[in-house]
């Protein structure tokens, strides 16, 4: 598993995990939240180890070039000289070049390439294993801080003292012992301990009145019965083998506060009147300004975090019930589900193609250009089968492998024929091995794709131009993009046209924009005008809005659609003051959502003016997809009075959506906008605001 | 007029037939009334009801005027006629039947047996297929060779393959459309000598065709 892997994946886990938790944030109890981030660390700390051992992969992840050992490629490049010189149209082209006497050339091609001295790769590992040591030495220090403290400790007898100690047990039901100890290095109270639990107390504690000795020995058993010490221990590990992931630490953070909070929960449940409670802790952080406690230890309190910590004591209504057997089911069970389909992705890279296929391959590359480019296709196909299957083993893949190799051959030869078929003196034949060679689209051969140009540019027969244009629309490959082009020129039949049109947009080739946009100011067929601007959507690119912004103004209403569609998948901030311009003169409604949408694709916050216009619309469509499109524009300094005036809206929808949106705007008029959104009728909108205050 | 009437029925209710959910038992009565429904069809309506029958377990012509007004109908033609098409598998009881269909003199119940006889799974129906594909009557081998792309089963390609020598084209094109439909790449050498060297444009234009639907 390669660095990026790791931190793709724990990212992803981290994500979702904290998505949960925010999900879980006001509705549910510190214990669940809690609960949820140790679950998620130990997702984190089980993913390269399942990673590792899972039998299967789904190889989605982008391909990560895998830096190969340099004395394999190099024996490689022994083995097959031949194919390095064949091996790309550039080195092809430079051999003769060398020979016919351009000597300036070849030092330059004699010199031996000089590798890198370090791979990034190797770098990056050398990097996190530095880092790993780093904390572990941390860590270590932590532990003989810890045995410091313990050597200096002493057993509390005051029976006071463990009289308040077996209360609080019994009262949380923790029935195993708990060691109880004294110590003068300790200036807050602690817990640690992995089979045998311990709670350490400063030599002050003997002046502690009996009401604050009783409230820290609940909190401090409470961690106990929580197993605060081993989650904590978790959380340190994957603090050190993450050590390089910044949402790692503040999950780790997250995950110290909500056992804290927990354990808090526990002790007002269990009885502790919550002023009094707070005020103890409170002179507590007082008392250890400047203490902190060995990292292994589980300190009673800190610091940072400590007024949310009071105000969950003090607010009467908050959830403090403790986990359930079904909960915790739940949560192994929905990270399970999250964590192994996660440690199964695998780079979707041609790495992962079989050596042996890649050496047939390169066996084969001196052959004619159809063959080679038949044989990767087969090669790329027969791949794909052998990662996609489960528990495919070693014989199988061979066998896939020899029955491959002759219908490689065979589909070479076949590609030719085709090709030799388009040349045909019959129109049917012709037409059928267009069909054919398109319906081969996976197979991006040069002399298919040419001779299929070559029919689109110069065969009588309407039938093959069309055809053709369909199979390179299906090959998808931006070498025919010329052909394509110069046909669109050219070409007088519409059908042919349109045909030709539809394969550029195919390639989605960003070559292609300024030919289309060109044809669209001279075309007047209707149907080509259509299939241009639909391309020009699917090319998405920014070179297509000047050709696209006079279509809003087309008479065609449909054509006008199709436009502000293309433009909203362009997402291109130049197209903003025309949508803008093209929505207030717009006289159709699906038109005007339409181009409402595609300001919302572009996020661009210049929209807001006429957006807030859009939610006046008399057109509930359009309003909704105005609400829509303010939460997706870029964060806006204010709440413009249009969408606050949005929120009486009689639409549920538009409401809906104008929550979202006041939810990302800082100003303190969507906070206001906000609290009077809590008085909505609707309980749902009433949440989502709740929901959208509580989250700023 | 009877036999009109049942064929032109058919091709209205038959698309929604096969799209509802009652498959019941097909017999081998119900064939030989759907078979005795289309004696005579002129070739239009016969080529309308071949790709009904071909098309019976697939997604072809679903939807349309269908399943309520055939269940509305009160015809006594329609009810076996809607049996033998609404099968998966024809029954191995069928086979005489049908195999003499493929000798029949009329066109069209030779052209509708054949998907039929396909659609029978058993050595038996395969036997009679390989067997009319070497009948003296070029009709008859071309719609055996229709017949053997139904049956989805690979050990009919040897004889699909010799039947690319075939002296008649339209049996030699059913060989090469047929090969297109079983999708085995042991073919393509075959289809490909065929784009390149056969005399008959629509021999050549059926191999591009299958070399497509084979590699596509």
């Amino acid at each position: 598993m390669s660095i990026v892997d790791v931190v793709l994946k724990s990212s992803v886990l981290l994500l979702l995990g904290a998505l949960a938790a925010n999900f879980f944030a006001r509705r549910s109890a510190a214990a669940h939240r809690h609960f949820i981030w140790t679950l998620l660390m130990t997702g984190l700390l089980a993913l390269p180890a399942l990673s590792a051992l899972l039998p299967w992969r789904l190889p989605i992840l982008p391909a990560v070039p895998s830096g190969p050992a340099v004395g394999t490629t190099a024996a490689a490049r022994q083995q097959f000289p031949a194919a390095e010189a064949a091996a790309g149209p550039a080195v092809a082209e430079a051999t003769p070049l060398a020979s016919a006497g351009v000597t300036s050339m070849q030092p330059q091609a004699a010199q031996p390439r000089s590798e890198p001295r370090l791979q990034p790769r190797d770098a990056a590992l050398l990097l996190w294993i530095a880092g790993l040591i780093v904390i572990g030495l941390r860590l270590l220090l932590s532990i003989a801080a810890l045995l410091r403290l313990l050597r200096g400790a002493r057993e509390i007898t005051d029976p006071a003292f463990q009289l308040a100690l077996a209360r609080a047990a019994d009262q949380l039901a923790v029935r195993a012992p708990v060691r109880l100890l004294e110590s003068p290095r300790a200036t807050i109270p602690m817990t640690f301990g992995l089979r045998r639990a311990v709670i350490v107390l400063p030599p002050e504690a003997r002046d502690w009145p009996a009401e604050l000795r009783d409230v820290v020995l609940l909190h401090e058993v409470a961690h106990i019965r929580r197993g605060d010490a081993q989650g904590n221990i978790i959380s340190q590990l994957v603090c050190a083998f993450y050590w390089f992931h910044p949402l790692v630490w503040g999950a780790a953070r997250r995950m110290r506060i909500e056992a804290e909070r927990a354990c808090d929960d526990l002790v007002l449940r269990a009885g502790a009147p919550p002023s009094a409670y707070a005020a103890h802790l409170l002179s507590m952080v007082q008392a250890v300004a400047t203490s902190r406690a060995p990292a292994f230890a589980v300190p009673l309190a800190q610091r940072s975090a400590f007024e949310g910590r009071v105000l969950a004591i003090l607010e009467p209504g908050l959830a403090r019930h403790d986990l359930t057997a079904r909960a915790v089911a739940v949560g192994v069970a929905a990270l399970c589900a999250v964590a192994v389909p996660l440690a199964a992705l695998a780079p979707a890279s041609v790495q992962q193609e079989p050596d042996h296929v890649r050496r047939s391959v390169e066996r084969h590359v001196n052959r004619p250009s159809v063959q080679r480019n038949v044989e990767r296709a087969v090669a790329r196909a027969t791949s794909r089968v052998e990662v996609k299957g489960v528990d495919v083993g070693y014989s199988r893949n061979v066998n896939i492998d020899l029955s491959r190799s002759a219908a490689r051959q065979d589909l070479g030869g076949a590609v030719a024929a085709l090709v030799i078929g388009l040349g045909d003196e019959a129109e049917s034949v012709r037409e059928a091995s267009a069909h054919a060679l398109g319906d081969l689209g996976a197979v991006q051969d040069t002399a298919a794709i040419n001779a299929l140009v070559a029919a689109l540019r110069r065969d009588t027969s309407r039938e093959v131009r069309k055809t053709a244009a369909w199979a390179l629309g299906q090959i998808e490959d931006k070498r025919a993009v010329p052909g394509l082009l110069a046909s669109l020129r050219d070409e007088r039949d519409p059908e042919v046209r349109t045909q030709v049109v539809w394969a550029l947009g195919q390639t989605e080739a960003e070559e292609a924009v300024d030919g289309l946009g060109a044809a669209l100011r001279t075309e007047t067929a209707s149907e080509i005008r259509h299939m241009i601007v639909w391309a020009l959507g699917q090319i998405e690119n920014r070179a297509a809005v000047p050709y696209l912004i006079p279509v809003l103004r087309d008479s065609d209403p449909e054509l006008r659609e199709k436009a502000a569609w293309a433009l909203g998948q362009v997402e291109s901030g130049d197209a903003v003051d025309g949508l803008v311009a093209a929505f207030s003169a717009e006289r159709v409604a699906k038109v005007r959502e339409q181009i409402i949408w595609a300001l919302g694709q572009i996020e661009d916050r210049r929209a807001a003016p006429a957006l807030e216009v859009a939610l006046r619309d008399s057109s509930l469509e359009v309003r909704r997809k105005a609400a829509w499109a303010f939460a997706q524009l870029d964060e806006l300094p204010e709440a413009p009075a249009g969408l606050i005036a949005a929120a009486h809206d009689p639409d549920l929808e538009v409401r809906r959506d104008v929550v979202r949106a006041l939810g990302e705007i800082r100003g303190s008029n969507a906070i206001e906008a906000l609290v009077a959104l809590m008085r909505d009728p609707d309980p749902e909108i009433r949440r989502l605001a709740a929901h959208a205050l509580g989250n700023r | 007029m009877f036999r009109l009437t049942a064929a032109t029925l058919m091709l209205a209710v038959l698309p929604g037939a096969v799209a509802g959910q009652a498959r019941p038992p097909a017999d081998s009565a119900a064939l030989a009334a759907l078979l005795a429904s289309v004696r005579g069809a002129n070739p239009v309506l016969c080529e309308l009801a071949a790709r009904t029958v071909d098309n019976q377990s697939g997604w072809g012509w679903g939807g349309g005027i269908g399943a309520t007004s055939l269940r509305a109908s009160r015809d006594p033609a329609v009810r076996p006629v809607l049996m033998a098409i609404n099968q998966e598998r024809s029954p191995v009881s069928a086979v005489p039947l049908l195999g003499a269909a493929l000798i029949d003199e009329d066109a069209c119940v030779r052209r509708i047996a054949a998907p039929l006889l396909g659609r029978v799974d058993h050595p038996s129906a395969l036997t009679a297929l390989r067997q009319a594909l070497r009948d003296d009557r070029p009709a008859t081998r071309e719609v055996a060779a229709i017949g053997l792309g139904f049956t989805g089963n690979p050990s009919v390609i040897p004889a699909l393959l010799a039947g690319l020598q075939d002296s008649v084209a339209r049996v030699r094109v059913a060989c090469a459309l047929a090969l297109g439909e079983l999708d085995d790449h042991r073919a393509i050498g075959a289809l490909t000598r065929l784009l390149r060297e056969d005399r008959d444009e629509d021999v050549r234009a059926a191999a591009a065709w299958a070399i497509g639907e084979i590699e596509g």
